[in-house]
């Protein structure tokens, strides 16, 4: 078997969670929760009002704890079949390959809760049997044209943070699954300062390709909560979305050009213009495709100037109803920031939770006093009140002249400038939170986000009638503790917004949680549909939103989808069975 | 089962402290306090009616100022202004009436519990049963009784003409709507968005009556829509989680207005609501009205009922505050909401034994010995509950008490005399006959509206009994078919649930089964030998219908000859079934219903037999002749062989046949 390259990378990531192995809740001696590692601020401190938090949201005690087995247990995995020709066929490509256990299983899940669950408790039914490494383009034409010869099943992997159970193997697929890890074609192949746009393998995860551009003095601004270990290719086979798009677009606004490997050949365009009329869009049939077409080798992506200054920031406002009027005007106005988000009052005290301990007197008397005035002198009631929180970027002094502009907005809705620290802390969030979910399986509590875009004029009553749903869901179903149920505008449109939920609830005493747990998504995401939301803003369908495309695109909507399924795909050997 | 004499309190303590009690009654968890003029305001502001009124000023040529004056009138003509000096004002007065009239005013306990819950929970809409204008009073008061929200209750303009009583009513929570509004598209915008936003802002629980008016038959009358699919509308555009529809039964053991009722039926015009009126009505406080049942039903969501039924989106491509005409689909499912409201509303319709004296007592006009109809009382009670009806025999009251009781509360209906019970025909031996046919009349239709009170639970297995004597045939298809047709003849008199005829079937046989009638197989259907009794007991029930129907139609066909408007065609069938009743031709007083009349023709015009036409502003309707002649001679005549094939269906292509066949039959038969 030919070394392969994959692992340096693997070997630093959980195999049963979130992220790095190094960095993870814990609860120190003294019972307090600590964030481990060095890679992010909070890392090394302490919390002191988590544990609490956590006991009176979920009702859940540092007693009662489950554990996830330790390590994997190789004579569970299904066995590799590949057979014998195509071993040969692949060797003669000199690229890379695998079949051990821990690599096929690595590949064989996102991030769903069911299947972090899977890995700490059981075993998937299918996985890939054969890991493949390419290295460039030609590689991957390679590998598509031996899975033809062969009729094999290919499923593309970039970074593993699939939240819609795309990288799931379909149980009855009976052909040799090939798992085609696209992590190693990871090349800036150019920079092009005069267009400001540069060529980049596909394989690349978020932040290596910001570093590396950062060296250049250059950025794509594209940030998806997930940068840190998502890959480009991934973001244009989902139609991903960033943080700062309102300053540097979603994917579809910064992709100029794509290269794609499908079974009937390669498809391109001929030129990187900036717009063409030529038909309807073949980028479009290739962005959101979620791997049913073929592999993204090569992405021509926008670039920019590192902007020069950046300024966190945020707002109180003293109910979720004049925050979301606050930012629906700043939309209206065309004046948002890098990033603008509204977290209702829960997502307000989980953020709150999670201040690290202050160190000094004067830091925490000058937190008191803040309480004391947004609370006591200004009336808000803590347990009702909201908080935006915002990122302008840009150069110096236009961030401030921006910063001025939306706080005088803020405060036409009754909003109170709340300081820059509030507006960190509520972005760190957005990178700790997945590592949270792991210290709750340790305690009984399941949880998981999902999202949605909705037009202005319902995003209060999908909002309201979600988190109801949500709440009365987990009652039905014999849940015994009140859940968490919250959620955050976090991003604002022309016409719409973004909403983004967290749900979780403590299982104890709920023999069959997963399932549960899976009855009350749906019926959310039922609740999503009928008040006017779509199926998905940015997370994509893969298999487990696919029942209600029919509904979402039309009969037929679907069959246009389909019939390019067809003759791109004739023998389905992206067979991952996503979307369709 | 408990019930709870609200009264009795009353009897015992100051009704003045009573009326100044603490009232702080439970609100909707979401509600943010607000007057009844910021409501007002909040409409008029609305995008809703602001589109319309941008909409109407654009098509009229008009400024929007004047328009949305014209709004603001409407408004203020509509709207309540409830003030807790007014409900005080009522709470003392009325329970001194109350007092008076009734001996108790019962109210199931756990109903009222249940409502405080959904208060609290959703917006609530009360949908009472509507016998008489006591209803929404009693409501109120009992509300008030009970520490709950008082409702702003949907309320006919006409009480507007009661000078001062009209404006006390507006302070207790009355809004106003005209009887009609259709072409008015303000009126229409600024009514809905009006109630729309007291229900979403769980402003007050919101009370209106689906029947529309007040029976005057005491028979539930088939439901309205407008104001259902209005409350329905905040769920539907998801602007509130849920709403919750709670059914109240409201039975009166004897009916304020019985004898208006009757008068009215029989074309003596109702008295315009006026205070004069209602202070001459003073005398009747000295009489003695009974006991007043009231059963708060079990709340249901909307949420539920809506679940896994309703295409999710019909919303969801329209902006909602444009005034969109439902699709369908939602037509539909408020109207099977509203059949399934009044079906709760009639299943938990508590009936005294008074109503079966009288189901009995017109079996046997003119006199029936009194020993018999104990004994018969005593077995039709049996069979009501077989039928599932909620009965109220007072705690072991034997059941020569209970009917003499209930003679005593209805003298003025019937009376004993020498061991018999005969109607009460005071001056009925001399007089002209035409006197004589209409007293006697007067007090068939008094005792019917007792009687009434049992049809809608009776109407299904009994509609089997007639299937099977109009029939003659035991084959269950050919009994099912007579059944079906007689269920659409009999549409708008009964309330069946919309499209499951063959359900509604199924469910008579059960209870006929049940109560040893009939044996069924899989083909057949046969009376057993006890069931002869209870088969032409039910056919007898339901006997004036079927005659009354019979003679409607057959005015229709020869009386008739061209298109007519409903103020012609009501004292037309008087006037012919009058004359038939003179001369002894028919025994069918009911026929002389104007209720029955209006019924007959709605039905004939959902068969297609009578086509309605617009000229001019007048309703015109328009009789096919021949198709009528032939339903009124089906209807009457067992017709062993021909039924079948013509209640299958109307189409076109078939009526034909249909008729040539009848006709054929109907030579035979003479």
């Amino acid at each position: 078997m030919v070394a392969h390259l994959g692992c340096i990378w693997q070997e630093l990531l959980k195999w049963n969670g979130w992220g790095y192995n190094d960095s993870k809740f814990i609860f120190n001696k003294k019972g307090q929760a600590e964030f481990t590692g060095k890679r992010y601020r909070l890392g090394g401190m302490v919390l002191p009002t988590f544990k609490e938090w956590i006991e009176k949201t979920f009702g859940a005690s540092l007693e009662h704890k489950t554990t996830s087995r330790a390590s994997l247990n190789v004579n569970d995995v299904p066995p590799s079949i590949v057979n014998e020709e195509f071993l040969q066929d692949l060797r003669a490509t000199k690229i890379s390959y695998s079949q051990d256990a821990e690599d096929r299983v690595f590949r064989a899940h996102g991030h769903c809760l069911h299947e972090i669950f899977v890995l700490r408790e059981g075993m998937f039914k299918r996985i890939p049997d054969i890991v493949v490494w390419p290295v460039c383009h030609e590689d991957v034409v390679k590998i598509v044209e031996l899975a033809c010869k062969h009729n094999l099943c290919i499923i593309p992997f970039g970074g593993g943070t699939s939240v819609s159970s795309a990288l799931e193997c379909p149980e009855e697929e009976k052909r040799t699954i090939v798992s085609l890890d696209t992590s190693q074609m990871n090349r800036i192949l150019w920079i092009d300062e005069k267009n400001l746009t540069a060529c980049v393998e596909a394989g690349i995860v978020g932040q290596d390709l910001e570093k590396q551009l950062a060296e250049s003095g250059f950025c794509t601004g594209h940030e998806p909560d997930s940068m840190e270990f998502s890959s480009l290719g991934g973001w244009v086979a989902t139609r991903a979305s960033g943080m700062k798009k309102n300053i540097y677009g979603n994917i579809e606004d910064l992709v100029i050009h794509i290269k794609m490997v499908t079974p009937r050949g390669i498809v391109e365009k001929n030129c990187q213009v900036p717009r063409m009329s030529t038909g309807p869009d073949i980028h479009h049939f290739i962005m959101g495709s979620e791997g049913t077409l073929g592999v993204v080798t090569e992405v021509t992506i926008k670039i920019r100037p590192v902007p020069e200054y950046q300024k966190y920031g945020s707002v109180v406002f003293p109910n979720f109803e004049r925050g979301v009027a606050c930012l629906r005007e700043v939309a209206k106005q065309r004046c948002a920031p890098a990033s603008i988000r509204l977290v209702d009052n829960a997502q307000f005290q989980f953020g709150h939770a999670l201040k690290p301990q202050v160190a000094s007197i004067f830091t925490s008397f000058l937190d008191g006093l803040k309480k004391f005035y947004i609370t006591k002198f200004k009336g808000f009631d803590p347990n009702i009140l909201c908080v935006a929180t915002l990122l302008f970027e840009g150069d110096r002094e236009k961030v401030l002249q921006h910063e001025k502009q939306v706080y005088d907005i803020a405060t036409k809705f009754g909003g109170l400038a709340a300081g820059e620290d509030n507006g960190q802390r509520g972005y760190m969030l957005t990178f700790v939170i997945a590592y949270i979910r792991d210290l709750g399986l340790d305690y009984y509590v399941i949880g998981e986000s999902f999202e949605t875009s909705v037009p202005w004029d319902r995003v209060l009553d999908l909002c309201r009638n979600v988190k109801e749903r949500i709440v009365r869901e987990c009652k039905e179903k014999g849940v015994q503790f009140a859940p968490l149920s919250t959620c955050r505008v976090t991003q604002t449109y022309d016409a719409g917004a973004c909403v983004y939920f967290y749900f979780a609830f403590n299982y104890r005493g709920i023999s069959d949680p997963i399932h549960v747990y899976e009855q009350i998504e749906r019926a959310a995401r039922e609740e999503i549909l009928a008040n006017g939301g779509s199926l998905s803003h940015h997370h994509g369908v893969g298999k487990l939103r696919k029942r209600w495309m029919k509904e979402s695109i039309s009969d037929v909507g679907l069959g246009m989808l389909r019939s390019v399924k067809e003759y791109v795909d004739p023998n389905n050997i992206f067979g991952n069975k996503n979307l369709l | 089962l408990y019930f709870e004499d609200i009264l009795e309190e009353r009897r015992l303590s100051s009704d003045l402290r009573y009326a100044m009690k603490c009232y702080t009654p439970v609100i909707y968890k979401g509600l943010s306090p607000c007057k009844p003029n910021a409501i007002k305001s909040a409409v008029l502001q609305s995008e809703q009616v602001q589109y319309v009124i941008k909409q109407l000023a654009k098509e009229m040529g008009e400024s929007p100022d004047i328009i949305q004056e014209e709004a603001m009138e409407i408004l203020d003509e509509m709207g309540h202004s409830m003030q807790l000096g007014a409900v005080r004002f009522f709470a003392f007065t009325l329970s001194k009436i109350f007092k008076q009239l009734f001996q108790r005013v019962c109210v199931n306990e756990e109903g009222m519990q249940r409502l405080q819950h959904a208060i609290q929970e959703h917006p609530v809409v009360l949908l009472p049963s509507h016998r008489s204008y006591v209803d929404f009073l009693m409501l109120s008061y009992l509300l008030y009784t009970y520490d709950l929200a008082l409702p702003v209750i949907a309320a006919g303009i006409d009480f507007l003409g009661m000078k001062i009583v009209g404006e006390l009513l507006r302070r207790a929570g009355a809004f106003f709507m005209r009887r009609s509004f259709g072409g008015n598209r303000l009126y229409w915008a600024v009514f809905s968005e009006y109630v729309k936003t007291m229900l979403r802002s769980g402003y007050a629980p919101i009370e209106f009556f689906l029947e529309g008016t007040r029976s005057r038959t005491a028979k539930t009358l088939t439901p309205k829509f407008g104001l259902l699919s209005i409350v329905m509308e905040p769920f539907l555009k998801r602007e509130v989680f849920d709403t919750y529809l709670v059914p109240i039964s409201i039975s009166y053991e004897r009916i304020l207005e019985e004898s208006l009722y009757a008068y009215e039926l029989l074309g003596v015009p109702k008295p315009k609501e006026s205070t004069s009126g209602l202070l001459k009505a003073r005398r009747i406080l000295s009489d003695n009205f009974g006991t007043i049942h009231i059963y708060v039903g079990q709340p249901v969501s909307l949420r539920t009922l809506a679940s896994g039924r309703i295409n999710r989106c019909p919303y969801n491509l329209v902006p909602r505050h444009l005034p969109q005409k439902p699709s369908e689909d939602i037509q539909e499912f408020v109207s099977d909401v509203a059949y399934k409201m009044e079906l709760l509303q009639i299943e938990n319709m508590v009936l005294s034994p008074w109503v079966l004296v009288a189901a009995i007592l017109l079996q046997n006009l003119p006199a029936m010995d009194f020993e018999l109809l104990i004994e018969k009382t005593l077995w039709l009670k049996g069979l009501t509950q077989t039928f599932g009806g909620f009965i109220e025999w007072p705690d072991n009251l034997c059941a020569r008490k209970a009917v003499l009781s209930g003679l005593t509360l209805h003298a003025n209906i019937a009376r004993l005399v020498d061991g018999h019970v005969v109607l009460n025909d005071k001056g009925l031996e001399d007089g002209a006959v035409g006197e004589i046919v209409f007293k006697r009349a007067l007090a068939i239709l008094m005792c019917a509206t007792y009687r009434n009170q049992l049809l809608n639970v009776f109407v299904r297995p009994s509609l089997v009994a007639v299937a099977l004597q109009m029939t003659r045939s035991f084959r269950k298809e050919e009994v099912y078919s007579c059944f079906s047709f007689l269920r659409d003849v009999f549409s708008d008199e009964f309330i069946f649930f919309p499209g499951i005829s063959l359900k509604d079937f199924e469910e008579g046989c059960f209870l006929l089964t049940k109560c040893d009638a009939i044996q069924t197989s899989q083909q057949e259907i046969y009376p057993t030998d006890k069931g002869s009794v209870i088969v032409s007991f039910l056919s007898a029930m339901f006997k004036p219908f079927v005659e009354g129907y019979q003679l409607i139609f057959r005015y229709l066909s020869k009386e008739t000859k061209e298109a007519f408007t409903e103020k012609q065609l009501i004292p037309g069938v008087r006037n012919f079934v009058f004359q038939l009743l003179e001369k002894g031709n028919t025994q069918c007083y009911e026929a002389l219903s104007s209720d029955m009349q209006k019924n007959a023709l709605a039905a004939l015009v959902q068969l297609g037999a009578v086509k309605k036409k617009k000229i001019v502003e007048t309703l015109l309707w328009d009789p096919a002749t021949k198709f009528l002649n032939s339903l009124a001679g089906c209807f009457c005549l067992p017709l062993p062989f021909g039924f079948q094939s013509f209640s299958q269906g109307f189409d076109k292509q078939r009526e034909q046949s249909c008729l040539f066949l009848i006709e054929g039959l109907l030579c035979v038969l003479e």
